[in-house]
């Protein structure tokens, strides 16, 4: 125990006298400055700590991209899928969650030039609008996972890639 | 959570420490964890090293050569390790004391930020949209890995270096699937050994117990720095390798110790295979080491050529360590897709108000709130040190870190391919943190040493 307390000691055993008198004014200046630092920031992390962990208990941690998830059996020989939305590219949310769908899918690269691909993904917000451009385009659903995400075949894909 | 997540770890830790102590002497107890620090970080690159020769030589991930060659690297270093006869020095129970105490405090101040850490599960945004999102292509994607490097998903910057993923591909080599615990605990252990080595290095230049650990324990209180180690960016390993790099090079230019040579340039060979910005820092830090080597001779009889054969040395060995950076550049990066060169660029000229936007910017980072007053810390410190900040054992330090931000602040002002104003906004706060634990180094050590080697207690 002994050495513990003396292991903690600001100054090391040279024979000197151990108290703040050997150090210089800028040099105490420094450390009381360095003690103010990491009590503030200790005070701030708690704050920020009890401020997250109070959020996360209102709203858990959410993954916009696990929208994508179920449907790795479906795509495991493919290299890549197309990609389609009604949504705006450049929002930022929107940004994210394909962001997030890409890391999600990987190995399996999105791709918004559609045409090549044997799949497409549709996230779209109007669900009626993707089933009549499915239709229209005489495109095959394949799977529609529950959060409205549609896979569907491309019986006339150009296949560059696949 | 899987017993199988740490063995990976366990064993680069194991790699990193044999070919330490087969490099460098471990004579006193006080370089023990300097040792132990650098072990953990050298063991872990080596590993992605390695995971990079399994994707040159196999062309995809191939588990058992993985494997293979780790345990062969392993077994031939605990060889030599034997047949050394190496053993550490006995510590004194003083120092027992001291270490198990810093090593029980640095432990206790982690526990915060793996607390905020697993809020984020997943990381920030460039953890899943770079560095894990490629992680997963590299174990998942077969031969067509390289898929991931297209020039069209310039997003996730197929041109940036990949040892994290690498790291976290070894981190996986034995667990089904990719689970999110692996690229977390590889940024909470760089986290952890990151404030560890900064501790190690000041107890190792005779700083007090005390007083080595003020410095990790400002980053570990700072939120800011413990957000973004823990968010599964590479910013954390440009952190830990810049320490480690600059470490050894003053080593290596006091002691002109061959092993400190071949450590220096393997954390920069790190270092640069961590990210472009990393890159840059190894080729300044190099350019610096190789000049104070061969110029600024450290002792009496040294002669020029004597010199200049240290220098040639260097080089070599950083050609070697730099070999996966180069290899990586010309074979598989498609390039920077983001780059417009605006002292060319009729359409996006670099202006002079560029230029100002970045100098003011930097002002306005260096002041704002999210530091914690660290960087007044720092500027203070500076201030304080005066001349010994720039005294000639130390002299390599500040030259690297300021050249490094120089150039960095030179390139936002030369690629006018994003908005200033946005970029300035998304990056220079990562920039300002990896040189941070550095720059906490330099600071302590100029400030309370004299020459490395002498008691701390200064008498100025």
């Amino acid at each position: 125990m002994t050495q513990v307390l003396e292991s903690l000691s600001m100054f090391p055993d040279t024979g000197k006298k151990k108290n703040f008198s050997c150090m210089t004014l800028p040099q105490i200046c420094f450390l009381l400055l360095c003690a103010s630092v990491i009590l503030i920031n200790t005070t701030r992390y708690y704050k920020k700590y009890k401020k997250t962990q109070k959020l996360r208990k209102t709203f858990p941690y959410t993954f916009p991209g696990f929208k994508f998830s179920g449907l790795a059996d479906l795509l495991k020989n493919s290299q890549y899928v197309g990609y389609l939305t009604d949504k705006d590219p450049d929002d930022p949310q929107q940004a994210m969650q394909f962001a997030q769908a890409q890391f999600v899918l990987a190995p399996v690269i999105l791709d918004r030039n559609i045409v090549q691909h044997e799949y497409i993904l549709f996230d779209y917000s109007d669900t009626a609008a993707a089933w009549q451009l499915i239709k229209k385009q005489g495109l095959q659903p394949v799977r529609r996972n529950q959060l409205g995400i549609i896979l569907v075949k491309n019986p006339q894909a150009l296949k560059v890639f696949d | 959570m899987s017993f199988f997540i740490w063995i990976p770890y366990f064993i680069s830790l194991l790699t990193g420490f044999c070919l330490i102590s087969l490099l460098i002497p471990i004579k006193s107890s006080r370089d023990i964890p300097v040792g132990l620090f650098l072990s953990a970080g050298l063991g872990l690159g080596i590993s992605s090293f390695i995971v990079f020769a399994c994707y040159l030589i196999v062309r995809q991930f191939h588990q058992t050569f993985i494997i293979s060659v780790h345990l062969g690297c392993l077994l031939l270093l605990l060889y030599l390790y034997n047949k050394k006869n190496l053993s550490l020095p006995k510590i004194p129970a003083k120092e027992t004391a001291q270490i198990s105490t810093a090593a029980g405090l640095l432990t206790a101040a982690l526990i915060p930020a793996g607390l905020l850490g697993r809020f984020y599960p997943l990381g920030g945004w460039d953890a899943w949209q770079v560095w894990n999102f490629k992680a997963k292509c590299l174990l998942l994607g077969g031969t067509h890995w390289q898929n991931m490097l297209q020039p069209s998903l310039w997003q996730t910057s197929p041109h940036y270096p990949l040892l994290l993923p690498f790291i976290n591909v070894w981190g996986w080599i034995l667990q089904e699937n990719t689970p999110p615990l692996t690229p977390f605990f590889t940024a909470l252990i760089f986290t952890g050994i990151t404030a560890g080595l900064l501790w190690a290095i000041l107890y190792s230049f005779n700083l007090s117990l005390f007083l080595a650990l003020i410095p990790p324990l400002i980053l570990l209180s700072l939120p800011f720095f413990i957000t973004i180690a823990t968010s599964q960016y590479a910013d954390i390993l440009i952190c830990y390798y810049m320490l480690a790099s600059l470490f050894c090079l003053l080593k290596m230019q006091e002691a002109r110790n061959p092993g400190y040579r071949i450590l220096s340039a393997l954390f920069l060979g790190m270092l640069a295979f961590c990210k472009p910005e990393g890159t840059v820092l190894a080729f300044i830090a190099a350019i610096f080491a190789c000049v104070i080597l061969t110029f600024l001779p450290s002792g009496p009889g040294r002669s020029i050529s004597g010199r200049l054969k240290q220098g040639v040395a260097l080089l070599a060995l950083l050609f070697l360590a730099l070999l996966p950076t180069i290899i990586f550049n010309i074979f598989f990066s498609p390039g920077n897709q983001t780059f417009i060169n605006g002292l060319s660029s009729g359409d996006h000229p670099s202006t002079l108000f560029r230029a100002k936007m970045i100098s003011a910017f930097l002002w306005v980072e260096l002041k704002s709130a999210k530091w914690g007053g660290v960087w007044l810390l720092i500027l203070t410190g500076m201030f304080l040190g005066c001349k010994r900040c720039f005294r000639r054992d130390i002299v390599l330090m500040p030259l690297i870190l300021f050249s490094y931000l120089i150039t960095v602040l030179f390139y936002y002002f030369l690629n006018t391919y994003f908005k200033i104003d946005w970029w300035l906004q998304v990056s220079l706060h990562r920039i300002l943190l990896s040189l941070l634990p550095a720059l906490l180094c330099w600071t302590f050590i100029s400030l309370f040493t004299k020459k490395e080697g002498q008691e701390y207690i200064p008498t100025l």
